[in-house]
């Protein structure tokens, strides 16, 4: 299978189940919605009956934040902090359970049913929990390698001049970079191949993906990078719509459904990721005679 | 080879060779030393030998019978020195100590004091500290008298630490030779009585030091660059030992350091006044401080660059940052009087520093923006610590808070607002992403804030502030926010005349935060003192805030009147006069002030309009408000802002979630 047959199949199994997209996008707005309710009661409270709201409404004030930090200190930003913590982890643990549901519908390419995305969800979320906790030590170790990289290679070329640091930065980002894109791409065909063939052995699909990837880097790859072709524009719309005028609230609530059928885009782009390499994974999983697991899925779906 | 620099160096030459009195004669400060250094750089052994022959003239009254050295390299000797306590020990790890030593110390064709040198501790009593030494004369100098000393001594320099030392092939020479402390007679800043001012090297301060001459010749390894305070005279070569001498010139100055690195490129451009100040900057500053375009000329100066060769992309930068230090400052509190600047690019240490015609601005990694504002800093240190002379040790505020408040306001005028310094894989991004800028005034604000209501007065020691971060505000931060607020009540033409009188007046002297004070009533012809007690000796904080607003209708009355009952409260125990302006429904102003002496007012209004806000400190003059966000009151909530702040704030934690 080509990329660009996995992309159309992608696009046929994600237009099947585009249910799934909402569900998702409720998933990331409930939690997103709960911070931003609890910033505005204290943007309300501190500034509601102020002048400097106005005058901020055209370009905001950090000077603002400072003055909060200054009057309530660690009183208002301790639990601000775990607050969004506790949200994020929430958000996350929200997309682990419903990913089970998503691949499962990808894999039985059936349309969108609720029964059968939510027994997805219940049967794949502790294996699929198990890979993310892996994932995320790898991405850890990633994150860590990043801060003594460039003092080792400096003191390995022994030339502590600007041009080495530059040199030793650019490059721990771009091998943080690329490990990180590699262990995004090990993430998403372990997760379709636990969900594909029923396993619960989260190392061992871990490894298995490795070796698909090893064994076809030009179309795993090639494919991871133009799933992230497609979704960086709606990315980038969302991280500067803000820059959109917004000079009166009609310019406000018009912006308003723009940005949330965007966000409902990035659901469905982060979604396309699995349906259009799970198509790839089936398809090389059927070139190298690896036992596809359909008829193992088929009871539970049955 | 012996390079001729001309006519101008061969009189100072001759000048140099007809000893102090001659040098005074040509000096625009009053000098009261002279220091003659030879010294030689072994590159292997990290030491700088050095014979001094020093001379100090009794400027005083009184009769002198003991003289104080700075000998501040034993700070790095190990981890008992006041500096080394007080900065937390020596760093883990790679730790390389430096010390000074005295080998010899006579009276020139006199008396050998080697033996009567004694360490002493004035700030602290720590008897391992020996960065201060005195010594008893066997004759006393007696007012107007001078006397001379030969000292030979040995410097080991530390790996680079803090400010001195080597790093690799680089060498930062700085505190390095044995320096005369500061002999005040009463009357002088705070002295009651004639004595020595010669503290400690501290780990925050330690700047403090009479005017002079320093003609200083440093021999080193022939492929090294050496850039230093002053003017180069020469350089000859030794191309049997492979050595080089440079030898450096100054007057009116009160220190002298130096570098050297066989790495550095030395680029050198002149300033030149007429190519840089454009009429109508000239006319400008000529409306707003008064004076004659004569009054307001400034010199060429020839500006040194020591660069790390990576870094040549950013000559043009750093050239155009000095030239707008050299112009600014020039145009605004008088001009650079010296002949030369150089500026290092170092290739250690973080930060910058300041020494007399030289400063360092550390470049590596930082935001580019913070390189210029560096630049701008050090360089204003010429002026607030290398020429108006205060005592860092005892009022640290005077250079680098006036420093941080000038270079502020430069940066402002030549650069404008500052991007947030915020960076994803490397990339600057806050620009990209449209984020909003922040003034000078706005991030000096927010240093201002964490500490406003802490413990420590403007002017204390530098050593005996509560701690590190009250010291840093202390000093840079509430200074430059204090000035502003100055500024702001007194308005821009007086703090600039006030500012300009400063250094006029006090150039090559060591003024007081009280000298400052009698200089701030006489220029703007008030009474100042309330605000030097409560912000600049005192620890008083102020916060002034919009209570209520009521309005009510006067019933049945045509036209239309409105009762308005506006309150106003003090928090905190200073006081500042407030402006007060009210908005009305019909878009009517009505301003108004308070004294701000009482615990709170009630200002009563009748009005033909409802009232829409009310504003204490609308332009916010008084930066040392310790709360903007209780300033105002209005009385209906505006949704646009909160609906614009919520659709973008749950947009980005929607993009920012899984």
């Amino acid at each position: 299978m080509t990329i660009a047959h996995a992309l159309r199949e992608g696009f046929r199994k994600l237009f099947r189940a585009w249910p799934a997209c909402l569900v998702f996008y409720a998933a990331t707005t409930i939690p997103a919605l709960v911070m931003t309710v609890a910033a505005m009661a204290v943007a309300l409270g501190s500034l509601a009956h102020s002048t400097w709201a106005s005058q901020m409404a055209r370009s905001f004030d950090f000077g603002w934040l400072w003055e909060m930090q200054a009057r309530y200190g660690v009183l208002l930003s301790t639990p601000a902090l775990i607050v969004m913590a506790g949200l994020f982890c929430i958000s996350g643990i929200a997309y682990v359970f419903l990913l089970g549901g998503a691949l499962t519908l990808f894999h039985a390419r059936e349309p969108f049913s609720s029964v059968v995305f939510f027994a997805g969800c219940g049967r794949h979320f502790w294996r699929l929990a198990r890979l993310t906790l892996c994932a995320g030590a790898l991405v850890a170790a990633v994150a860590a390698s990043r801060i003594p990289l460039p003092f080792i290679g400096i003191g390995k070329s022994g030339e502590p001049s600007e041009g080495a640091w530059l040199f030793w930065r650019a490059f721990r980002d771009a091998a943080a970079l690329g490990m990180g894109g590699l262990v995004s791409l090990v993430f998403d065909y372990s997760a379709i191949r636990l969900v594909a063939e029923d396993s619960r052995h989260v190392v061992r699909a871990m490894l298995a993906s490795c070796n698909l990837v090893w064994r076809c880097p030009g179309r795993t790859t090639g494919l991871h990078l133009a799933l992230w072709a497609m979704a960086l524009p709606v990315i980038a719309f969302l991280a500067l719509s803000h820059r959109a005028p917004q000079t009166s609230l009609l310019m406000v609530l018009a912006l308003f459904p723009i940005r949330q059928a965007a966000v409902v885009c990035k659901a469905g782009a982060r979604l396309l990721f699995y349906a259009g390499q799970g198509a790839m994974y089936e398809s090389l999983a059927r070139e190298k005679e690896i036992p596809p697991g359909r008829a193992r899925l088929g009871v539970l779906i049955r | 080879m012996r390079k001729s620099r001309g006519i101008r160096a061969i009189l100072r030459a001759a000048l140099l060779g007809c000893g102090l009195s001659l040098a005074a004669g040509a000096a625009m400060s009053h000098p009261v030393v002279d220091y003659r250094i030879r010294a030689e750089l072994d590159t292997a052994s990290k030491i700088v030998s050095g014979q001094e022959t020093l001379t100090w003239r009794n400027d005083s009254p009184d009769t002198v019978t003991e003289l104080r050295f700075h000998l501040y390299l034993n700070a790095f000797r190990n981890g008992k020195s006041t500096f080394m306590r007080e900065w937390g020990g020596p760093p883990p790890g790679d730790f390389v100590p430096g010390a000074i030593e005295i080998q010899r110390m006579q009276v020139a064709g006199g008396a050998d004091l080697t033996r009567a040198l004694r360490f002493i501790q004035p700030d602290d009593g720590n008897v391992d500290d020996r960065t201060v030494a005195a010594v008893t004369l066997p004759d006393p100098v007696r007012p107007g008298q001078s006397i001379t000393l030969d000292i030979a001594f040995l410097s080991k320099l530390p790996k680079y630490l803090l400010r001195t030392g080597f790093s690799g092939d680089y060498f930062m020479v700085a505190q390095w030779f044995p320096k005369l402390g500061v002999y005040e007679k009463a009357g002088d800043r705070y002295a009651a009585t004639g004595a020595w001012n010669c503290h400690q090297f501290h780990a925050a301060t330690e700047f403090y030091a009479d005017y002079g001459v320093y003609d200083v010749s440093v021999t080193v390894p022939s492929n090294y660059v050496v850039g230093a305070t002053g003017v180069e005279q020469s350089e000859t070569a030794d191309s049997a030992k492979r050595r080089k001498t440079y030898r450096f010139y100054q007057e009116d100055v009160h220190d002298f350091c130096w570098t050297a690195s066989p790495r550095f490129m030395r680029v050198e451009r002149l300033f030149e006044p007429a190519r840089v100040v454009s009429g109508a900057e000239l006319q400008a500053v000529r409306q707003l401080l008064g004076l004659s375009a004569g009054e307001l000329g400034l010199k060429p100066v020839r500006m040194v660059l020591l660069m790390q060769p990576e870094h040549r992309g950013r000559i043009d930068r750093h050239f155009r940052a000095l030239e707008n230090g050299l112009k600014w400052y020039g145009l605004w509190y008088g001009a650079y009087p010296y002949e030369t600047i150089t500026l290092l690019d170092p290739p250690v240490g973080g930060g910058g520093m300041e020494y007399p015609t030289f400063i360092t601005a550390y470049a590596r990694g930082v935001n580019e923006q913070q390189v210029e504002s560096r630049i701008l800093h050090e360089f204003a240190h010429q002026y607030w610590y290398g020429m108006v002379g205060t005592n860092e040790f005892e009022e640290a505020w005077l250079d680098e808070g006036f420093a941080t408040y000038s270079a502020g306001k430069l940066y402002g005028l030549a650069y404008g607002e500052r991007d947030l310094g915020l960076n994803v894989l490397s990339l600057p991004v806050a620009g990209f992403l449209g984020l909003p800028k922040v003034s000078w005034d706005a991030t000096m604000r927010a240093d201002y804030l964490e500490f406003f209501r802490k413990r420590d007065p403007l002017v204390r020691n530098g050593w005996e502030y509560y701690d590190d971060e009250s010291y840093h505000v202390s000093v840079y931060a509430r200074p430059a926010v204090l000035l502003r607020t100055m500024e702001n009540h007194l308005g821009a033409p007086v703090m600039a005349r006030i500012m300009r009188a400063w250094f006029q007046r006090y150039r090559f002297h060591h003024p007081s935060t009280l000298d400052f004070e009698k200089l701030v009533n006489e220029v703007s012809g008030r009474d100042m003192g309330w605000f030097f007690d409560e912000f600049v000796f005192g620890t008083n904080w102020l916060n002034y805030r919009v209570d209520g607003v009521e309005c009510q209708r006067e019933g049945g009355r045509r036209p239309e009147r409105y009762h308005i009952t506006v309150k106003l409260t003090r928090e905190g125990e200073a006081v500042f006069p407030v402006e007060m302006k009210m908005t009305l429904d019909n878009g009517e102003i009505v301003r108004g002030g308070w004294n701000g002496r009482d615990r709170w007012v009630k200002l009563e209004y009748t009005e033909t309009s409802p009232v829409k806000s009310v504003e204490i400190d609308p332009e916010r003059k008084i930066l040392l408000d310790g709360d903007f966000t209780d300033n105002s009151y209005v009385t209906r909530v505006p949704v646009m802002p909160f609906a614009k702040w919520a659709s973008n704030l749950l947009c980005w934690l929607q993009l920012a979630l899984p």
